[in-house]
């Protein structure tokens, strides 16, 4: 697996919990809201869980850039130097 | 090993109130209903009461109820629609999520649909919980294990 | 530092019989704390048991238990918000919490709290209750808000 692939994996087992849904329906460009109907509380729990888990501090003004499995990918590979 | 338990009648809100340790009287009314592979559904509702004891203090100046008061309604219409077990009540064991996403305040009315069991080995079972409250706002969602204890009282 | 139950009251905007700690035996703020929360047969919570009921009913209730741990929680993060942000203290989430064994009155129930994160006004804390040295409860994530009483008004 590529370290893109394995981040992505992480990233949506972390969505997948917090959304409550299995991880294969969290599809890689599917809006949190709109799909799964999370709150902004959800969206805080996610960036709470990937701070804790890659110990990168993410600015909360992100938090609306964070929709998407895809787009949370881009953000954190942003803060955690990740060059996939 | 005798075989688990299966759900049966419980009690009415009134008596699983007065039965155990519990804050307030949580639940008004619950009805019950067969769910898949010997499971049960419930329904049950409570309204907020600010003249309760407990309520006073939650708080002074503006009464909500409690995240926690919406876990022990839904303890309340759990006890009510199962019943005892070997003279046990069944408990909360396991609180897997909980989300709080809206206030219940004074006169609010909270209606709680949920999904029970079945019932395993261990005489736990799993309860899926949506709580709605009167204006049609989703006010907290709930996946719990709960279980009636080994009579004497271990783990 | 330890904080007696009149800085409790100062802390914590729940009073009797919700105010469900009665003493911090220690705390390093922001980071942890230890709290001690007294079971008395002359709590409410008892006041409604029909008699003749068997000793297991007099169990403190979960629901009770996992406010008291909450509060810990809640006095661990307002310690460390700067003064001055008032609003009411809102649990909106909890994960993973385990209750292990009951507790009854004369218990002393010790929490354990450690404050995880605070993430855009969201506080999330971990950590676990204890009855001497049993276990009594586990709290793998809980989850708070402060929201202003005017706001939490609009929401209802």
């Amino acid at each position: 697996m590529s370290e893109h692939d394995q981040h992505m994996a992480e990233l949506r087992e972390i969505v997948a919990e917090v959304l409550e849904v299995e991880p294969e329906e969290v599809a890689d460009t599917a809006d949190f809201v709109e799909e799964y109907e999370a709150d902004s509380l959800r969206a805080i729990e996610i960036l709470a869980r990937i701070e804790k888990k890659y110990k990168v501090e993410i600015p909360q003004a992100e938090l609306n850039e964070m929709r998407s499995l895809k787009a949370v990918h881009e953000v954190v590979a942003r803060y955690a130097g990740w060059q996939d | 090993m005798t075989a688990p338990p299966t759900f049966r009648a419980g009690t009415d809100p009134a008596q699983t109130y007065a039965a155990a340790a519990a804050p307030l009287q949580a639940v008004e009314w619950v009805e019950v209903g067969a769910g898949p592979r010997g499971g049960i559904t419930l329904r049950a509702g409570v309204t907020v009461d600010p003249a309760d004891v407990y309520l006073g203090g939650h708080f002074p100046q503006l009464t909500v109820y409690p995240g926690v008061f919406t876990l022990e309604t839904l303890r309340q219409a759990v006890t009510a629609a199962v019943g005892c077990c070997a003279g046990r009540l069944p408990d909360l064991h396991r609180l897997r999520s909980a989300r709080f996403l809206a206030p219940l305040l004074a006169g609010d009315t909270l209606t709680v649909t949920a999904s029970l069991g079945p019932v395993a080995d261990d005489q736990s079972f799993e309860v899926t919980a949506e709580c709605v409250r009167g204006d049609g706002v989703r006010a907290a969602t709930v996946r719990a294990v709960f279980r009636w204890p080994a009579p004497e009282g271990g783990v | 530092m330890r904080l007696e139950h009149a800085e409790l009251r100062a802390l914590l905007p729940h009073r009797y019989p919700m105010l469900l700690l009665d003493r911090v035996e220690a705390v390093e703020p922001g980071v942890s704390l230890e709290a001690v929360k007294t079971v008395t047969g002359c709590e409410p919570c008892y006041r409604g048991i029909a008699e003749g009921e068997p000793a297991d009913r007099y169990a403190y209730p979960a629901s009770l238990l996992i406010e008291s741990f909450g509060q810990g929680a809640a006095v661990l993060w307002l310690l460390s918000r700067r003064p001055g942000t008032a609003g009411l203290p809102m649990f909106t989430a909890a994960r993973e919490c385990v209750l292990l064994r009951p507790a009854y009155p004369g218990d002393v129930i010790r929490h354990r709290v450690r404050l995880d994160q605070v993430v855009d006004g969201a506080a999330f804390a971990s950590g676990s209750s204890w009855i001497g040295d049993d276990k009594v409860a586990e709290f793998g994530s809980m989850m708070a808000v402060v929201r202003p009483v005017d706001a939490i008004a609009r929401a209802s």
